[in-house]
């Protein structure tokens, strides 16, 4: 039975992996899209999104099928919930990667406000934090999903850089509000999805150690 | 902390040269469900008999460290065995009526033994035993028919009604559903869950899952060594032995 619960489990891994790395490529194809005014890639990061909520679902009956039929308990019982709530917050993630591209396609007829020097840093650090929640998720490393959380502190860090940084346009040049606070939007987007991300990885610190509290203490 | 109803003390039973349980302090907590889990040989039924003194008989057993009941040491000089059993009763794997005897009479023998003879007493004491062990509507229009005709879970609820009957402080099951189909089975969890307002309850499973359904605290024993106690939540979500975690999740070996 013990082997058949590790098949169970690992496919729960593999597809879990999978909907990070579909994310992954949302964020890309979005962050494409707002910076090189790429309409083609911004729509195709709004269309993987329905992939991500399809794969969500699968997810969701492979995990309440395995708690089903095996009655998992300690660290195994702990991976099915953690990938059980780790889930919603990934899907969510894949929202705000969509709400980006979206405000991408608005953007893209027009001329750039400036250069998304910043924004594209926000894109770049949520990268490696979904990549840290691979590894940690794939190679049970604690340290990685540790570091996913000293990462967001940076990419909260930034945000409040965008923001001064397009209040200051707004207030010299009232023309620039509309385009201001779309991507005051989207800094907000990249922003949430970091949270989000921070969540997963203090669901797979969990996982690993059986404590809810102290992830962000140490690592 | 909760209340103790029994503890153990550096326990130790020896089988002739070897040993079936070294050295175990186990906490028994007043009307809760203690459940020992561990692989066959680990020394959880030896651990078990030696709660109410059924190794008496066994010449080669010898028992070392303490047992206490309300703080009293079980095996004190001058302590009685029969009246040890009375206070911690035990019910077996296999239900055990008495073949030749009526529902009634399995369920009032331990009363009669003590001599015992009221009818009326002994009548008021099948009723409200054959009622905690969720027999009662079953059986009551027949009363006076042999038990043996009674299904395995009837007749080991027979077995748990007749250890009541004597009003124990401390029930000691030994996998008491391991020969029941699950409906039985069930049937007897659902009996633990209430019983545990009357009675402290120790229970031997193989069955983890119903160590993890019925109990409040669970010992893991594993080659005559407790390796881990807590209780049951923590034990079967977050245990901190790795022998525990490898046992129960079926890594075993």
């Amino acid at each position: 039975m013990r082997e058949a619960l590790d098949r169970d489990l690992n496919r729960i891994t593999e597809h879990f992996l999978r909907m990070v790395s579909l994310v992954r490529e949302q964020l890309q194809l979005a962050t494409a899209g707002l910076v090189e005014q790429d309409v083609e890639r911004a729509k195709a990061a709004v269309r993987l999104d329905r992939e991500v909520d399809a794969l969500e679902l699968e997810i969701e009956n492979e995990v309440l099928a395995a708690i089903a039929r095996h009655q998992p308990v300690a660290r195994d019982l702990r991976f099915l919930a953690t990938v059980l709530k780790a889930l919603t917050d990934l899907e969510r993630a894949g929202d705000y990667a969509a709400h980006v591209a979206e405000d991408a396609l608005a953007l893209a007829g027009e001329p750039p406000l400036k250069k998304y020097i910043v924004l594209g840093e926000m894109a770049e650090r949520i990268e490696t934090m979904l990549d840290l929640i691979a590894k940690a998720i794939a190679e049970r490393d604690l340290h990685a999903a540790q570091r996913v959380l000293k990462i967001d502190d940076d990419v909260d860090d930034l945000y409040e850089q965008i923001v001064r940084e397009l209040l200051t346009y707004m207030m010299e040049d009232p023309r620039t509000l509309s385009k201001a606070l779309a991507l005051m939007r989207v800094a907000r987007s990249y922003e949430r999805l970091g949270d989000h991300l921070e969540n997963i990885a203090e669901r797979v610190f969990f996982w690993l150690t059986g404590r809810l509290e102290g992830a962000g203490d140490e690592g | 902390m909760e209340p103790l109803r029994m503890e153990t003390e550096n326990l130790t039973v020896h089988y002739g040269k070897s040993v079936g349980v070294r050295n175990v302090s186990l906490p028994v907590y007043d009307r809760k469900i203690t459940a020992l889990i561990g692989p066959s040989g680990c020394g959880k039924t030896t651990f078990l008999r030696a709660l109410n003194r059924m190794h008496d008989l066994n010449p080669i057993v010898r028992i070392e460290g303490r047992v206490r009941l309300d703080g009293e040491d079980l095996y004190a000089p001058g302590v009685d065995p029969v009246a040890i059993r009375r206070r911690v009763g035990m019910v077996f794997q296999r239900p055990t009526p008495f073949p030749t005897m009526s529902i009634f009479e399995n369920v009032v023998a331990g009363l009669r033994l003590v001599g015992v003879r009221d009818r009326e007493r002994l009548m008021g004491v099948a009723e409200r035993s054959l009622k905690a062990a969720a027999l009662w509507d079953e059986v009551k229009d027949r009363l006076h028919e042999p038990a043996v005709g009674l299904s395995g879970g009837q007749q080991q609820r027979i077995s748990i009604a007749r250890a009541l009957a004597v009003e124990p402080e401390v029930l000691l099951m030994d996998e008491p559903t391991s020969a029941l189909d699950p409906i039985s089975t069930q049937a007897i969890e659902d009996l633990l869950a209430g019983l545990k307002e009357q009675v402290t309850i120790v229970i031997v499973t193989h069955n983890m899952q119903q160590a993890a359904r019925v109990s409040d605290y669970t010992a893991f024993f594993l080659n005559g060594d407790m390796i881990e106690f807590g209780p049951t939540e923590r034990l079967f979500t977050n245990p901190s032995d790795p022998r525990t975690e490898a046992y129960i999740t079926g890594r075993f070996g």
